[in-house]
């Protein structure tokens, strides 16, 4: 096997080479003559890791056929407890048996296939470390259910300290694992699995300052395994599929130990310094996954309310966290409104996070109680971003705004002025713009013109959609959360596929590019001549 | 009195008699039904019953029907007596036999055909019928055979009598023969009889057709003075008047029709009827804004406004809107009529001289014609026309061009020379045409003297091109079978070649030539995209090349599109699709010209001010979605596509006014990459912070205020330079003044337009040519006076009040007291079929229900029957053994 072997070549080496070692395992645990055999393909392994004469292609394989093989030998050989060594302790010093050198040899070789398993997984190529991993999980498992030493104590027995090197390559500091970390997703479907990953995660979480990436990791991590919603935790412990079960112990699902073991964790992050990529991840996690769990998420005031001044999705999903505190946690936040006024600016519309934010905000602005002026502040922002929005935003606008009209009925004025007539105070929209504060905005003294110009809008559907402030308003609140899922695309297509019995044609033959009415093309451009 | 009394007994006398004669009811067998409610003046049907009687009807009828069917119960068949008069014990068996007869004629009589007037029956004669026999078709009299013999070679009377039936007591004793020998005779006899009848039959046969033959010989002498006076007349020529009574014999007969129409008629016609597809459009520009809003409908007087007619919902907005349109409008349509009847006299002007040139083939009318289009291109001086109608022209021309066109090119070579300066000199001396004075307010309108000349000559130089290439081309071609047919066709020619060579395809195989035609057009129209579309996106391509192709397409395209507006549509939309799913992968850059070019396409052959329409709607959401996420990275060739579809929006908007953010949005990036001024303003994502590209430093370059600045090259170089930095300024500045005069109207139109006012407030735009500053100053000033418009609140429309109900009196058209609930024809039927099916299912069961009560009566009366027989059998026979028994022991006794 040369670097100048073909491929056809190769895989016939490589077939070879599997059913070599196929072989060997198999006479390796047909009897202990053939022991040496395991020495053969640790050797092999270590030929094939270290590329000494193998192409890239070729050493990936045959590593990744020396992973199986090594599975298949230890699996079997835990199942048959090889490996079980009785700790008697005697005070004679004797020469040990033949019996227990071989165990000690099996199990020396058992430790030195781990090593070489973890760093597998952090060095290879992507399969091999997903192979590695696999490999060592169900290594963990058989473990697991067939401990090598005598136990103590009786309760369930979990191999920690085989989970904790996996742990820590997973959340290596040196490379993004995010894939690694989804395979070892599907493990933590066994609350066994689950509850010791948790107890693992908080003595590897360092106090100071770590590395960019192993924070990603940890993110990654965290966002991925599942953590059991307060009255959610008797579905996971019911779950009898155990990943190093069934033993003599039962296994008990202990949610305060994982909560514990999470709000440690959280603590060590809330210390961190994070870029603003880190810190939208931090947050996201938070959000969905962390919040609920928390013992005190009072304690995120100071760190939400930073990020709320951070422009863009940070200030939005910190704007999320703010409303579970202020909802659920009794959190007391004066400005909160002139902060979510601030954020609807025209660049928000070119986010990722717009709709989330007017999810929200329409979320803030359900309560009743609020006062009108700033209401009607938010509606007239609202509307005046219709001007320059894109034109599925504006439908949501359009929405929005309707809802906000339909809950105080206060800001009628806004679309039926009681007195009518022209503006009072000297001329133009009497509301600003740029004033911060919502209150100070003059909304109330001003009207939805803007709403009208949109029923001249270009798109039919929005001139449509925008009629509603001519009619009275409907008793039932408008559904947003359809419109929030579309996207530009369909406006097309809906357009498109728009029947029509009757398809128009201009009725005046053009004689030349040049429309008999209303040409503006070439008014503007020359295009039939060069200049 | 005497008499009337008279009359009057006897009238009493006969109502006695009718009342007599009814059946005088008993009074035990009435039973009267109690109402529980009386209501006066209500007739009840059924207040009184017979129930004996009906109950004796019910089971008469009972008994004929239901217990025939049960008597017959489990019988496969009936044996049914269907002789006449069986069963009627009246008729003797005389009157039977007749009545028989009568019968079996009747029957005879019917099966004949009804339409048959001749007797039924068929007379004969020897067994042929007479009609037969009136054919003569066998010409052999009977006298041909004697009557001994036999006619049909059958055998023969006495031969029969004596062989077959001969036998017996009768027969003759003498026979001598035996058996054998007698059967021997008789074959020979009857073959050799058989013989001689078909040498008879032959010869006559041979003498008649000998006599025929000869017939024929002498047939010529008998008929040659009939025949020579025959060709006589053959030989002398026909007379004018034959031949006229003639052709006006076979002369195709002329349908009737409408009465010709005079000029003014037609253009009248033509008038309205553009009138009405204007009408059309507005109705359809306002979508279903306002469809009630400008027409009241019609009320009557004492109309109650109760919410039995539709109300009219009056908006002032719409209101005002309306009038403002309709002022444009009737400006538009003045000016659209005055155009066509401009148009329209022209044509018929030229039809005119189309003929003259037939019947006469005279030069002088081509140089009328000359004339007459010079007249036209003054007329033309409406920049919107410039060139429209030379090619209407030339269109027209080239339908006679089949036999003329050497000697027209000829013509318009000497004449253009001279013609063009007196064109110019007429142009200078009354340069304002009709249409001059309807245009439209909101044109930037400029007079354009210099240009006017330039157009002109062009003009005529495109003509005289044009002359030549159909002088060039061949005059008939294919319609091509595929795309690349067509390239092959149009290969390597230039624009006016290729216009040519489409017209010709079209006029060869125009869809009233031919059914399939049709089909084969609508592929053109398919290839003919195919066509713009390649020259369009082949890259590095003179682009001014492809416009004019595209230029002089259009009118073809246009006619194919009319052709089939379905197909039009799909295909269209098929392009459209295509392109969007293109940009759709990558929404970040400017899509090619090929795509710029069908929108244009569009706006050429659909109404692009339709509140909603099936291509344009669509066509919007594609632009402004280019405008919206498209980002400007090379930087000269995707500003001016940005302005180009801008320019294309403004197009498509400028007769429904509607407003398009993202068009505003784009402007005011212009402005901004304009704009050096580093101070803090925002600006809105498709365009970067720090892109200032269009900044530019001092420079010399000067440019006309309101000629077409933008070049077609600019749409594919990549380069900026000074010049086109500032021509895009100004085109920018040039759009947003249009859009600032289309959205006038809106309450918002400052709020829209305000980003801009800041920008250019900002930016003191030093280093560009001074007209452009002044422009820039007139149109800041402008946005200011926008600024201070006089704003008013949004009042919801009042609804008018609802008179109060005034309660007539309920009218209805037949009262039965009962309440009736309102409902509609439809439902009111259907409830009373329902109804009407509950009774019939009730008496249904009810009937069933008294079926089963009868038949079971009449089982317990046959069950009660046959005990009753049997007691009696049983007693007789008792009786009967009780009878001997005492005999025997009487016997017994005597014994």
């Amino acid at each position: 096997m040369t670097d100048a072997a073909g491929l056809p070549g190769a895989t016939t080496g490589q077939r070879a080479m599997s059913r070599l070692l196929r072989q060997r395992a198999q006479e390796f645990l047909a009897s202990r003559k053939h022991a040496n055999n395991l020495v053969d393909i640790i050797g092999h392994w270590d030929d094939a890791s270290l590329k000494k004469n193998l192409t890239l292609f070729h050493s990936q394989e045959s590593t990744c056929l020396c992973l199986l093989t090594i599975e298949t030998i230890f699996v079997e050989v835990l199942k048959r407890g090889d490996m079980y060594l009785e700790h008697s302790i005697t005070l004679i010093i004797s020469e040990p048996s033949p019996e227990s050198r071989y165990i000690t040899w099996l199990r020396n070789c058992y430790e030195e296939v781990w090593k070489k398993i973890l760093a597998s997984m952090e060095k290879c190529k992507s399969t091999i470390q997903l192979q590695a991993l696999t490999t060592a999980i169900k290594l963990l498992a058989e473990e697991g259910k067939a401990s090598l030493e005598p136990r103590d104590q009786t309760g369930y027995y979990f191999p920690l300290q085989r989970l904790k090197p996996i742990l820590m390559t997973l959340l290596s500091p040196e490379k993004d694992n995010t894939n690694l970390i989804l395979r070892f997703q599907e493990i933590t479907e066994y609350p066994d699995a689950l509850y010791y990953t948790w107890k693992c995660l908080p003595s590897l979480t360092p106090k100071r300052q770590p590395q960019e990436i192993y924070i990603k990791n940890l993110l990654e991590l965290i966002d991925k395994i599942p953590l059991p919603k307060e009255g959610e935790e008797s579905k996971v412990s019911d779950n009898k599929e155990l990943l190093c079960g069934p033993q003599d112990a039962t296994f008990t699902w202990d949610q305060s130990a994982v909560k514990r073991a999470l709000n440690k964790v959280w603590g060590c992050v809330m210390h961190w310094e994070l870029t603003p990529q880190l810190h939208k991840q931090l947050l996201l996690v938070l959000l969905e996954r962390v919040m609920p769990h928390l013992e005190k998420p009072i304690l995120l005031t100071d760190f939400l309310m930073d990020s709320l001044d951070v422009d863009g999705p940070v200030g939005v999903l910190a704007l999320q966290g703010v409303f579970v505190l202020v909802t659920k946690h009794n959190l007391e936040y004066p400005n909160i409104f002139t902060k979510l006024y601030s954020m609807f600016e025209p660049e928000i519309f070119h986010t990722k996070y717009k709709a989330r934010l007017f999810y929200l905000s329409d979320l803030f602005l359900s309560s009743t109680h609020l006062p009108e002026a700033l209401v009607a502040a938010f509606a007239k922002r609202l509307a005046r971003l219709t001007l320059v929005a894109p034109p599925e935003d504006i439908l949501i606008i359009l929405l929005f705004v309707g809802n906000l009209l339909l809950r105080h009925p206060g800001l009628k004025r806004l679309i039926d002025h009681p007195q009518g007539g022209e503006v009072a105070s000297g001329a133009g929209d009497p509301f600003l713009m740029e004033e911060r504060d919502p209150l100070l905005s003059n909304a109330l003294l001003s009207s939805l013109w803007e709403i009208r110009a949109l029923q001249w809008h270009i798109l039919p559907s929005i001139a449509s959609a925008a009629r509603f402030i001519r009619e009275p308003l409907p008793s039932v609140e408008y559904d947003m959360a359809s419109a929030l899922e579309r996207t530009g695309g369909h406006l097309f297509d809906r357009e498109l596929k728009n029947k029509v019995r009757e398809i128009m044609l201009t009725f005046e033959r053009p004689n030349s590019m040049a429309l008999s009415k209303g040409e503006k093309l070439l008014q503007y451009w020359q295009l039939t001549s060069t200049h | 009195m005497v008499k009337a009394k008279r009359k009057n007994l006897s009238e009493f006398a006969q109502q006695k008699r009718t009342q007599n004669s009814k059946k005088q009811l008993n009074p035990f067998e009435v039973h009267i039904n109690r109402d529980k409610q009386n209501v006066l003046g209500r007739k009840n049907k059924n207040d009184r019953g017979l129930p004996g009687v009906s109950r004796a009807k019910a089971i008469n009828k009972r008994k004929q029907s239901l217990l025939q069917e049960y008597k017959l119960k489990n019988k496969d068949n009936v044996f049914l007596d269907k002789r006449i008069g069986e069963k009627n014990f009246d008729m003797s068996t005389e009157d039977k036999a007749m009545a028989r007869f009568a019968m079996e004629r009747m029957k005879m009589h019917k099966k004949k055909n009804i339409f048959n007037l001749n007797d039924d029956e068929v007379l004969t004669h020897r067994g042929q019928t007479l009609e037969e026999i009136e054919k003569f078709d066998d010409p052999k009299s009977d006298d041909e055979f004697s009557d001994d013999e036999n006619v049909s070679g059958k055998l023969d009377k006495n031969f029969v009598e004596e062989v077959h039936f001969g036998g017996g007591v009768l027969s003759k004793l003498d026979s001598a023969l035996s058996r054998k020998d007698l059967i021997d005779q008789l074959i020979t006899e009857s073959k050799k009889r058989k013989a001689e009848k078909q040498k008879i039959r032959e010869q006559t046969i041979d003498l008649t057709e000998k006599l025929d033959s000869e017939w024929k010989d002498l047939l010529p002498i008998m008929s040659t003075s009939k025949k020579s006076a025959e060709d006589d007349s053959q030989t002398v020529k026909a007379d004018a008047y034959d031949i006229s009574v003639r052709q006006l014999i076979f002369e195709a007969r002329g349908n009737p029709s409408e009465k010709l129409k005079s000029e003014e008629e037609i253009v009248e016609e033509e008038k309205e009827k553009l009138e009405k597809l204007e009408a059309d459009r507005l109705a359809r520009m306002k979508g279903f804004v306002s469809d009630t809003s400008n027409q009241y409908k019609h009320k009557s007087a004492d109309d109650l406004d109760d919410g039995f007619m539709v109300e009219t919902v009056v908006d002032d907005t719409d209101d005002i809107n309306s009038v403002i349109n309709d002022a444009n409008n009737s400006n538009e349509e003045d000016s659209d009529i005055d155009n066509n009847e401009v148009n329209d006299n022209d044509i018929n002007n030229k039809n005119e001289n189309k003929s003259e040139n037939i019947a006469e083939k005279d030069t002088k009318s081509e140089i009328e014609d000359l004339n007459n289009e010079d007249l036209e291109i003054e007329e033309m001086d409406d920049e919107d026309s410039e060139d429209s109608f030379i090619d209407l022209k030339v269109s027209d021309s080239s339908e006679d061009e089949e036999n003329k066109a050497e000697k027209r090119v000829k013509f318009t070579n000497n004449l253009t020379t001279g013609q063009t300066t007196q064109t110019n000199q007429l142009d200078q001396t009354c340069p304002k045409s009709i249409l001059k004075q309807n245009n439209n307010s909101t044109c930037v309108q400029n007079s354009f003297d210099d240009r006017k000349q330039e157009i002109r000559n062009d003009l005529l130089r495109r003509k005289e091109i044009m002359e030549k290439a159909r002088k060039e081309l061949p005059y008939t071609y294919n319609a091509p079978e595929n795309f690349e047919e067509l390239e092959k066709l149009l290969k390597n020619h230039n624009a006016d070649y290729q216009s040519v060579i489409v017209d010709r395809i079209i006029k060869c195989n125009h869809w009233t030539l031919n059914g399939k035609n049709k089909e084969k057009m609508s592929n053109l129209f398919i290839y003919l995209l195919q066509h713009i579309n390649n020259c369009a996106s082949i890259e590095n391509i003179d682009l001014v090349k492809c416009f004019q192709i595209f230029d002089r397409l259009c009118p073809y395209l246009y006619d194919l599109a009319h052709l089939n507006p379905a197909n039009t549509r799909a295909y269209i939309e098929e392009v459209l699709k295509e392109k969007y799913d293109k940009f759709a992968t990558n929404k970040k850059r400017y899509p090619g010209t090929d795509t710029l070019i069908f929108f244009k396409l569009v706006s050429l052959l659909f109404p692009t001010s339709d509140f909603r329409h099936p291509i344009v709607t669509p066509c919007l959401v594609f632009m402004s979605e280019i405008l919206l996420q498209a980002r400007i990275k090379k930087y000269r060739s995707d500003i001016s596509k940005g302005l180009f579809i801008c320019t294309l929006i403004l197009e498509y908007t400028v007769l429904s006014k509607r407003f398009a953010p993202s068009v505003i949005n784009f402007l005011r990036g212009i402005i901004y990459m304009a704009t050096e001024s580093m101070q803090k303003v925002k600006i809105i994502p498709p365009f970067k912070t720090a892109c200032k590209v269009l900044v530019i430093d001092k420079t010399e370059v000067t440019i006309d205020l309101n000629g077409a600045n933008m070049f077609a090259d600019d749409l594919v170089y990549e380069e900026l330079d000074d010049e086109f930095k500032i021509r895009v300024l100004l085109t920018a500045i040039n759009l947003i003044i249009e859009f600032k005069n289309q959205l006038q109207e809106l309450e918002a139109v400052y709020s829209i337009f305000q980003p801009i006012h800041k920008l250019l407030k900002i930016n003191k735009f030093k280093n560009y040519p001074q007209n452009i500053r002044s422009h820039i100053k007139q149109l800041r000033k402008d946005l200011k006076l926008l600024r201070s418009k006089k704003l008013e609140y949004i009042v919801l429309e009042k609804k008018r009040p609802k008179p109060l109900r005034t309660y007539e009196p309920k009218i209805m058209t037949v009262y039965d007291g009962k309440h009736h609930k309102p409902m509609s024809k439809e439902k009111a039927e259907k409830e009373k079929l329902l109804h009407k099916y509950k009774r019939e299912y009730k008496g249904a069961i009810r009937e069933i229900r008294r079926d089963r009560d009868f038949l079971t009566k009449v089982q317990i009366a046959q069950q009660i029957k046959s005990d009753a027989d049997r007691k009696r059998k049983v007693i007789e026979i008792f009786g009967d053994a009780a009878m001997q028994q005492s005999e025997l022991k009487k016997m017994r006794k005597k014994k």
